[in-house]
Order: C-alpha cells, then structure tokens, then sequence
C-alpha cells in the first residue's frame, strides 16, 4: 500500500504555481511603472518651477 | 537632478539579470517537490519577498534613528523609500502565501499567527504612509515618521519569530517546526541553490530599488521646495 502511495504523481498544482508568478510580475511592473511616472511627473514640475522662478526674477 | 549615475544604471542591469537567473532557477532549475507539485515553485519567491519586506522595514527603523540623531532629512528620504519598497514586496509574500495555501491547506487565508502577525504589519506601514500624507512641515513630518518606523519595526521580529515561538500551521524551511505545520518540507540540494540564489537576487534588487527610489524622494524634495519659493 505504501509502495503504491509512492508511485503516485505529485498533484497537478501549476495553475496555482502560474497565478503566483503572474501576480509576483504584474506588481513588480506596475510598481516600476509607478516610479516611473512619478519621475516623469516630478521633473516636468520641476521645469515649470523653473521657467516660473525665471519669469519672476525678469 | 542629474543623470542617473553609471554605477546605478549597472545595478539596473544587474538586478534584471538576477531576477531572471533566479526565475530559472525557481521554475526550471528545481526540482518537482513530490507532495506538493507545482506550488512549491512559489514558495522561493514567497520567502525572498518577505525576506525583502522585513529587511526593508528594519532598514526604515535604522534610518528613522539616523534622523532622530542628525535632523537630516535625507535620512526621512531613506526611510520612506524602504517602507515603500517593503510594503511592495511583503504584499507580494502575503498573496504568494495565500495562493500556496490554497492546495495545501485548503483555504486563501487563516488567521494563523504567521499570517496574522504578517497582515498588522503590512496595515502598520500602510497607515505610516496614509498618515504621512496628513502632515504638511516637512520637519514634523519626518519626526513623526522616524518615530513611527521605529515602533513599526518591533512588528518584524513579532513576524519572523512567530512561527518559531506559537503553535501554527505555517511550516518553518529552516529549523524545527511545529508539530501542527502543514506544507514542510526538506531541500535538496538544487531546491537550497534555487532558495539562496532567490534572496541574494532580491537583496540587490531592494538595493537597487532603493537607490531609484532615493533619487525620487530627492527630486520631490527639491519640487517641494522650489513651490514653496515661488509661492512666497
């Protein structure tokens, strides 16, 4: 009996084992993508502030 | 703010070359565990993301001291970073753990002592950031902040020492567990390659992670700053 329960494949668990890389990917990328947006947003502030400190000092 | 640094640019590099060596590894590389199946795969990216979560929490209650000690800001910078990077990270473990438990105990979630402890500190760190926002003196602010991660931080040992100090069902990989765990199991050989390889690989990503993040805390800085110029 014991021989038999060793014979037997592992469970078919891929779809789990595929769902968790999916999300461990999908949050990585939306969090670089946040990031990156973030930067992009802060540095055309930044351009703004600028050309307005320069108005101000004409 | 300056162009992104060469050595960061190489870290970038590295860290994606990493991640993908040990997504081999975990995916490819390992071998089928026996009882489990396919699952277990997720448990080297599991444990490396939590690995990750608390190294970054700590690193926030090291850097809230730094501040508590200088009154320099760039130790606040430092400090919101890692929460922010560790908050990512230890939801990723929470989520990979549930849906590993899902064959192996059965259900997404049960108020276990690991996982419970593991879910007030994620709410924890989320409300430091939440609270934050509240806060306009960028000095308050950071006070308040070196404060909080630093009581925060005691959340860590809580967690990791959880399921080595209660009776749980959460297995311990590496020492002895208790009697109730479901799921252990014993490495081989290739399984330990594939599980150090992952938390070296994530460590250097939290590095490199961190340092971007910096870079942003400090452009934000500098934006803050100049409104306020403007605007007087």
């Amino acid at each position: 009996m014991n021989g038999l329960f060793l014979l037997q494949p592992p469970p078919d668990t891929s779809a789990y084992m595929i769902a968790g890389y999916a999300i461990f990917f999908t949050v990585l990328v939306i969090y670089l993508l946040s990031l990156f947006l973030r930067w992009q947003n802060l540095r055309r502030d930044l351009s703004i502030l600028e050309d307005l400190e320069d108005e101000s000092k004409r | 703010m300056n162009a992104k640094p060469r050595a960061l640019l190489i870290l970038d590099v590295l860290s994606a070359l990493l991640l993908a060596a040990a997504t081999y590894l975990a995916l490819i590389y390992a071998p089928l565990e026996a009882v489990m199946g396919a699952v277990q795969r997720v448990f080297y990216f599991h444990v490396a993301s939590a690995w990750i979560g608390m190294l970054g929490f700590l690193a926030a209650g090291v850097a809230g001291i730094a501040y508590l000690r200088t009154q320099n800001l760039r130790w606040d910078i430092v400090e919101v970073a890692a929460v922010e990077i560790s908050l990512v990270f230890f939801f990723i473990a929470i989520v990979l753990g549930s849906i590993w438990a899902r064959p192996v105990w059965n259900t997404w979630w049960t108020w276990d002592p690991r996982l419970t402890t593991a879910a007030i500190t994620e709410l924890i760190y989320i409300a430091y950031l939440m609270l934050r926002q509240g806060i306009e003196d960028p000095n308050r602010r950071a006070r308040f902040g070196a404060v909080y991660t630093l009581v925060g931080a005691v959340s860590v040992p809580i967690t990791f020492m959880a399921i080595r100090l209660f009776r749980t069902i959460h297995p311990v990989v590496i020492g002895s567990q208790s009697a109730e765990a479901q799921g252990g199991f014993n490495m081989t050989a290739d399984m330990k390659v594939a599980f150090f390889f992952a938390l070296f690989a994530f460590t250097v990503i939290f590095a490199d992670l961190l340092w971007n993040r910096i870079r942003l805390g400090h452009l934000a800085q500098e934006v803050e700053q100049r409104k306020l110029k403007v605007m007087q």
